[in-house]
């Protein structure tokens, strides 16, 4: 946009931005660009809190918010967009709130919805700046797919356990997210934060590297993360940038940006299913007709003392893991392992938090010597018994 | 020997070290040597002898793509670094 064409701020605006103003490097013409500027976060969770934040803070004008979801209380460990007084709240509103009373001239669009192959294109055309903070692969890549097809610069973070990656996809000037992880990993080897844990300062310092290179595409300042991925190592405090490059066979941007087709990205679990499975509602009928199920929970402690279904026995899939490989390798006893308190003889409703590790655990299991036959995998686990009875 | 940089959901396999030194003259020789000492982390790295489409590996701070990829040679002091992408935010 022509510097005639960018808007004036206001007196207030002025004063609110005077320390921007009196960067050199960054000035009134910056601030006017941020003005008139647009961006677009996939997200409104650990990543897409401070990035909304500090976005508004700035003075970006014009700021999107996609997430279906409402506030929990266990997002709060890092999500602090948010806070107890919106639980339960949708997190777009919750954290429009927070924005506006950081800045009451930003214009928060809410969109309360999945983002979909449906509906990506439509929402996304209308910004300058997409940030990606979503938690899943199916939909980092999408967002990929849409802006490369749009011409649109991705921020793109990601965050688990303590490590951290920044960069910024624009197919237009480098590589896009496909030509650096051209299929995401099965879902076996592919934990979320929920099941794999996450620092919640974390997101805070990747979402705010985030925050810094939406600004500098908005503005023009500095170089953008184009071509580049920083990793950051929480443990050892350290970050690296290591060089990507455009990938010449890249199933998303090495043809016609017009040719690119959005495609539904399914996760695939590689790992054979062995045992069986049964949905909540279909444990619920057997645990009322008095059935002698065993329900063993493999969670952490910490995740038990968020609640359990009552009755369970509670063995933590490290605890199993340890036992399975001393049967297997080390010539133990199985009565002589914390495997004794599973019985044989009748069936196990293995769960974990989603569904993930109780799968891996019945693998494991089979393997000691249960029949297969006899371990049930609770579907979507713990997260669906509380759907149910909630 | 190489100097080889783990994310920590790898470092299960190597006793919580982030960093390990291993021989080979090659990337290739590097990481089947590294993925020899533990059954899960060859399975991470490798499907079919291909390096997996979620793992990224860098020599001196360049993805192997713009080097010899796998082949690519391997001096004593280089550093390798193993990225598995991640989705959570």
């Amino acid at each position: 946009m022509a510097v005639q064409d960018l808007p004036e701020l206001s007196p207030s605006e002025m004063r609110r931005f005077g320390r921007h103003l009196v960067l050199p490097e960054f000035g009134l013409e910056r601030q006017r660009r941020l003005k008139a500027g647009s961006v677009l976060l996939v997200g409104a969770g650990g990543l897409g809190s401070p990035t909304a934040l500090y976005l508004a803070a700035a003075g970006v004008g014009r700021i999107g918010l996609v997430d279906p979801d409402v506030v929990e209380e266990t997002n709060l460990q890092r999500q602090i967009a948010h806070g107890h007084s919106t639980l339960g709240r949708q997190k777009t509103e919750s954290a429009a709130q927070r924005m506006r009373d950081l800045n009451p001239d930003v214009v928060v669009e809410r969109h309360d919805v999945f983002l979909t192959v449906e509906n990506a294109l439509e929402i996304i055309a209308g910004y300058d700046v997409v940030v990606d903070g979503t938690d899943n692969f199916p939909t980092r890549y999408l967002v990929n797919d849409a802006c490369a097809k749009l011409g649109k610069p991705n921020v793109f973070g990601g965050v688990l356990r303590f490590d951290g990656q920044v960069s910024v996809f624009d197919a237009s000037r480098g590589p896009c997210y496909r030509c650096v992880f051209p299929e995401p990993p099965p879902s076996e080897l592919a934990p979320n934060c929920a099941e794999a844990g996450v620092l919640g300062v974390l997101p805070g310092v990747i979402g705010a590297l985030q925050a810094t290179e939406a600004i500098k595409l908005l503005s023009g300042l500095g170089e953008p993360l184009i071509g580049r991925l920083l990793v950051y190592d929480g443990l050892d405090l350290s970050f690296q940038t290591v060089d990507l490059m455009k990938a010449s066979g890249c199933p998303c941007c090495s043809g016609r940006p017009e040719d690119i087709v959005l495609r539904e990205t399914r996760m695939v679990c590689s790992a054979p299913t062995v045992g069986g499975s049964l949905s909540a509602d279909e444990l619920q009928t057997r645990l009322d007709a008095g059935e002698p199920i065993l329900l063993l929970d493999v969670r952490n402690p910490p995740e038990w003392a968020g609640g359990t279904i009552p009755g369970a026995l509670q063995l933590s899939k490290p605890d199993i893991d340890q036992a399975v490989q001393a049967v297997l390798h080390e010539g133990a006893a199985r009565e002589g392992t914390s495997l004794a308190a599973i019985p044989r003889d009748r069936d196990v409703v293995v769960y974990c938090q989603s569904g993930m590790r109780s799968s891996a655990v019945i693998r494991e299991l089979v393997a000691a010597g249960y029949e297969a036959s006899r371990l049930l995998n609770l579907d979507r686990g713990f997260s669906a018994w509380v759907g149910r009875n909630t | 020997m190489a100097t080889v940089y783990l994310p920590s959901s790898l470092r299960r396999y190597v006793d919580q070290r982030s960093t390990i030194a291993v021989p080979g003259e090659t990337v290739s020789a590097v990481l089947t040597n590294l993925a020899a000492t533990a059954q899960g982390l060859h399975c991470h790295l490798f499907a079919a002898d291909k390096l997996r489409s979620f793992v990224f590996v860098s020599k001196n701070g360049q993805d192997i793509r713009l080097l010899n990829g796998l082949e690519t040679p391997v001096e004593s002091g280089d550093q390798i670094r193993i990225l598995s992408s991640i989705a959570g935010g």
